[in-house]
């Protein structure tokens, strides 16, 4: 059951953390067994969710810390990723998944909490308490590494438009 | 406010979660700021790019390996858990280069050469600390010898009421 309920929700995070088909396959893999291992530990006052997707932070960030040297690429931007748009709409679904891949691969310039903050909140579409409960942080930063996450994004987007339009 | 202070209202401002005023003064900055308009176009699309990423399914082949892991953490028999413990690991080690001396000994297909090169060494010892024990004595006699001869010169001497020649 719990398989059933959060396998989707825990493969995804892994995977946008991550970037890896691959490695996000093994850490939700990783994540299950610890979740098997430390439901002792579990308090029944607490939030389900909220105490489970901080042990898989906590798993994301700790592998993240030991392997970080070797990841410097996220796999390409997968064809799965890109949705109906370009179907619909060639020419603005072509220019808004070439920005998809470019955010895409953005994503491994953040350090890990950032990254992870902002893809609880902008992918995942978690709110901003609930962001704090996972990260273990006071509300007024999980904010502020959102924003700070979000912005260290758009000024690589903006240095390679600047950089597009010096080239035309 | 500096263009600093604008970037950290873009979240809220994105999010409309800013005092009217706040957002007056963000709205005037980015009218007369072309640097920071640009961010801030960037910075929509990121969010907006971000939040299109489409959650993938997981694949059967994880499903599976999901299902087949084990709920329980395989436990060992209780009472060598002991063994497990941290505390305990300083204690097996020494245990450990204990028995392998030992097994060096007991293994030993020349243990009767090894048992006397063991007695010879002994023996050696001992003959090394009789001899020992001998130069002790006679440096002790010497002692004893010497500390008589200053005793009795300073007996003889004037300072004490004797002769300086002890032979007057």
């Amino acid at each position: 059951m719990l398989v059933n309920t959060y396998s989707k929700k825990i493969f995804n995070m892994s995977y946008q953390f991550a970037g890896s088909y691959q490695e996000a396959e093994d850490m939700t893999q990783d994540i299950f067994l610890k979740l098997y291992h430390s439901m002792e530990k579990y308090d029944f006052k607490k939030n389900f969710t909220a105490w489970f997707l901080t042990l898989a932070k906590n798993h994301l960030i700790d592998q993240y810390r030991k392997t970080k040297w070797e990841k410097k690429t996220r796999d390409g931007f997968d064809e799965k990723f890109i949705r109906m748009d370009t179907l619909n709409n060639p020419e603005t679904g072509i220019e808004k998944d070439e920005t998809k891949k470019f955010i895409w691969s953005g994503l491994n310039q953040l350090p890990s909490d950032i990254r992870l903050c902002v893809i609880l909140r902008d992918i995942q579409g978690k709110r901003y308490d609930e962001i704090a409960e996972i990260m273990n942080l006071p509300l007024g930063t999980a904010k502020s590494r959102v924003n700070r996450g979000r912005l260290q994004l758009a000024k690589i987007l903006k240095q390679k438009k600047q950089e597009e339009e010096h080239e035309l | 406010m500096n263009c600093k202070d604008i970037e950290n209202l873009f979240s809220a401002y994105i999010e409309e979660e800013l005092s009217p005023e706040d957002r007056s003064a963000v709205e005037e900055h980015l009218k007369t700021c072309r640097e920071c308009a640009l961010l801030y176009s960037s910075f929509k699309e990121t969010t907006s790019s971000l939040a299109e990423f489409p959650e993938l399914e997981v694949s059967s082949e994880l499903m599976r390996r999901l299902h087949g892991l084990p709920m329980k953490k395989k436990r060992f028999f209780r009472p060598f858990e002991i063994f497990l413990k941290p505390s305990f690991q300083p204690i097996l080690a020494v245990a450990s280069i204990i028995l392998t001396l030992f097994s060096f000994y007991f293994f030993n297909p020349d243990r009767e050469q090894f048992n006397r090169n063991i007695s010879r060494q002994i023996h050696l010892g001992y003959s090394k600390m009789e001899r020992f024990f001998a130069k002790a004595e006679s440096f002790t006699e010497n002692l004893d010898h010497r500390k008589d001869k200053f005793l009795a010169s300073l007996k003889n001497s004037r300072l004490f009421g004797g002769s300086q020649n002890g032979n007057e």
